[in-house]
């Protein structure tokens, strides 16, 4: 069994509360995705549950082993928002660096996720810019692939190119056997990429039950009408996405099913058709709602 | 091999330039320790050592702990597989490592110039050397907790100017209390200078046949005095390096960069070097400057002008003992 507990984890910042009384159990391979407006704990969540801080009480396990210990901390990496480097400091000498602390770091996969990226390694990390330097810590990360991986603000800097890179390495280290839990204020970029989101808000995650609720909040029809329908015939319903093609229109509306049915059925449609609705489709909403304002979309 | 036995070969390696500068330096600096008695018989300057030894116990704190004085880095650091006290050992062992590097070359040095007398002092330099550093260590141990207070490198080399004079702030306060003298009071760099002044006397007696006059203070003082001071003073080191590892086990990182509040820094050291320097005062204005001066420690303290109402009690009371020597 190898998974993350994290146990009534609360902490301060002097009579700031930042944390508070916070439970969760990450499930094995799975790719976390930790949402929260700046300034909500994203950071130091990830600080409490990587070592880097000691909680004021709570614990973190990692396969039932306290991260206070060194021993533990081997199977995880943290990539923090703004990760250290010496002036100085070249990719080769960070490699060296870090093959100290984990003498299995794989050289051949250090140099080939450094090549598709064509950063250099015998350049100064301070002629990097700062998506190069993300790209260069993002790569020891997955040559270390250590079983847990935490990663902060991870987009932050990367190109278009860079993030699909990105993204398609992380899906291939929770395929592997990784752990993941990546933060991001910008909600679009974990949309449909993570297997699961923890919303961090006011101290604490908001609970599963309350994602759950505003997820089953939603309904998802298709409706076939003898004319072309316009978005218009829908402007009765609380509607979410509204997607016409020919006669058939697919939409998504908030609210009691019952009252959405009666408002379908006074548009007369030819046929009404329930569908499930995918996580995705609904994320945006859900998480900006929950989370409040100040998350970028 | 373990990460800490790899992690300090990988720190031992990357600290070799900053050896070699050091070598270098201490090189230049003793160049010219020989004095000549004149009757082929030659004195060799050991304070060259001393203040080498002296000032390495002083600088490698900072060189060996300031990148855990930077939040950004502390992110990378404490989340690296390696317990905390080990990391915090490694950094020792690294400053210790140099001393002995560095000390062992002076000494080389010293045995190629006493030689020059014909030998006679082997013993007497090796012995010499292995209480050098063995007390230089500590003493290093010692500043790099009084550095590792600080949650900024400008406090903690602040700190550490601050801690190598509080003996010879507080002899002179005993001196003032006490009209015979007073005890003496000896920090550890004091008790490596009184040490180097005991080899360098016996070293240079055997090696020089004699014909040095031995001459110490230490000849003057109780060698019971001279011994309590010496037990004392170590233990402190020990004790201080004991609170290092405790202490940076619960570093908090978060404090990092962030105002000094240990008890060990500011809050402690304003008023008891304030107290300690206290003497009768017959000028007002001196009563006046003595308080800016203070003034102005706590603002380096709280970075800012807004102090908090413990200061001010502090400034009040420390006024009121000034106008009452008036």
């Amino acid at each position: 069994m190898e998974l993350i507990e994290i146990k009534n984890l609360s902490h301060s910042f002097g009579s700031h509360v930042v944390l508070k009384d916070l439970n969760l159990t990450v499930r094995d391979n799975e790719i976390l995705g930790l949402i929260g407006v700046n300034g909500s704990g994203k950071s130091t969540f990830l600080r409490l549950i990587s070592g880097v801080m000691t909680p004021d009480c709570g614990e973190v396990l990692y396969d039932g082993q306290s991260v206070g210990k060194g021993a533990t901390r081997r199977k995880l990496f943290l990539l923090s928002d703004d990760p250290f480097f010496a002036e100085g400091t070249t990719a080769d000498d960070l490699y060296a660096l870090y093959k100290t602390f984990y003498p299995e770091i794989r050289r051949d996969v250090y140099d080939q996720l450094m090549a598709l990226s064509a950063l250099p390694h015998k350049k100064s990390l301070s002629k990097f810019s700062k998506g190069m330097r993300r790209q260069t810590f993002i790569a020891l990360a997955f040559a270390i692939a250590p079983k847990f991986i935490l990663l902060d603000e991870a987009f932050d800097g990367l190109d278009p190119i860079a993030r699909a890179r990105f993204k398609e390495y992380v899906r291939n280290a929770a395929n592997n056997g990784s752990t993941i839990i990546i933060s991001s204020h910008a909600l679009r970029e974990l949309e449909g990429f993570c297997d699961n989101y923890l919303i961090l808000s006011d101290t604490r995650f908001a609970s599963p039950e309350m994602v759950e609720n505003k997820v089953n909040s939603f309904v998802k029809y298709q409706l076939a009408f003898e004319q072309t329908p316009t978005k218009e015939m829908f402007a009765r319903l609380n509607l979410h996405k509204c997607e016409i093609v020919g006669r058939i229109a697919t939409i998504i509306a908030e609210g009691s099913e019952d009252k959405i049915i009666m408002e379908i059925d006074a548009l007369r449609p030819l046929m009404v058709d329930r569908l499930e609705i995918e996580p995705g489709e609904i994320l945006l909403d859900t998480m900006k709602e929950l989370v409040g304002g100040g998350v970028e979309l | 091999m373990t990460t800490e036995e790899r992690y300090f070969r990988y720190h031992f390696r990357e600290t070799l330039p900053r050896l070699a500068i050091t070598i270098v330096l201490a090189l230049i600096f003793c160049s010219d320790p020989l004095l000549d008695l004149g009757v082929g018989k030659y004195l060799f300057d050991f304070n060259y050592i001393l203040y080498t030894a002296s000032m390495m116990a002083l600088c490698m704190p900072v060189f060996e702990f300031r990148m855990f004085n930077n939040r950004r880095n502390l992110d990378t650091w404490f989340s690296l597989p390696i317990d905390r006290w080990k990391l915090a050992l490694v950094h020792l062992l690294t400053g210790v490592m140099h001393i002995a590097i560095v000390l062992a070359i002076l000494f080389l040095f010293a045995v190629s110039y006493v030689g020059k007398n014909g030998g006679g002092a082997w013993g007497w330099l090796l012995l010499y050397y292995i209480v050098m550093v063995l007390l230089t260590s500590l003493s290093f141990g010692f500043f790099s907790f009084v550095f590792l207070q600080a949650n900024s490198t400008g406090d903690g080399c602040l700190f550490i100017m601050d801690y190598a004079m509080l003996p010879t702030v507080f002899e002179a306060f005993f001196d003032r209390v006490s009209l015979n003298g007073g005890p003496v009071i000896l920090g550890i760099n004091g008790v490596i200078s009184d040490v180097t002044q005991l080899f360098e006397d016996r070293i240079l007696t055997y090696s020089s046949g004699g014909s040095w006059i031995w001459n110490s203070a230490l000849t003057k003082a109780e060698p019971a005095t001279f011994f309590f001071y010496l037990v004392l003073d170590v233990l402190i080191c020990v004790g201080a390096i004991y609170l290092l590892f405790r202490s940076f086990n619960r570093r908090r990182s978060e404090k990092v960069e962030d105002v000094s509040d240990s008890w060990f820094g500011y809050r402690t050291l304003i008023p008891v070097i304030a107290v300690a320097m206290l003497q009768p005062v017959r000028n007002p204005t001196l009563v006046l400057l003595r308080l800016i001066m203070m003034y102005v420690a706590y603002i380096i303290y709280r970075r800012g002008v807004r102090l908090k109402h413990s200061d001010y009690i502090i400034m009040i009371i420390y006024g009121i003992l000034l106008l009452l020597m008036l």
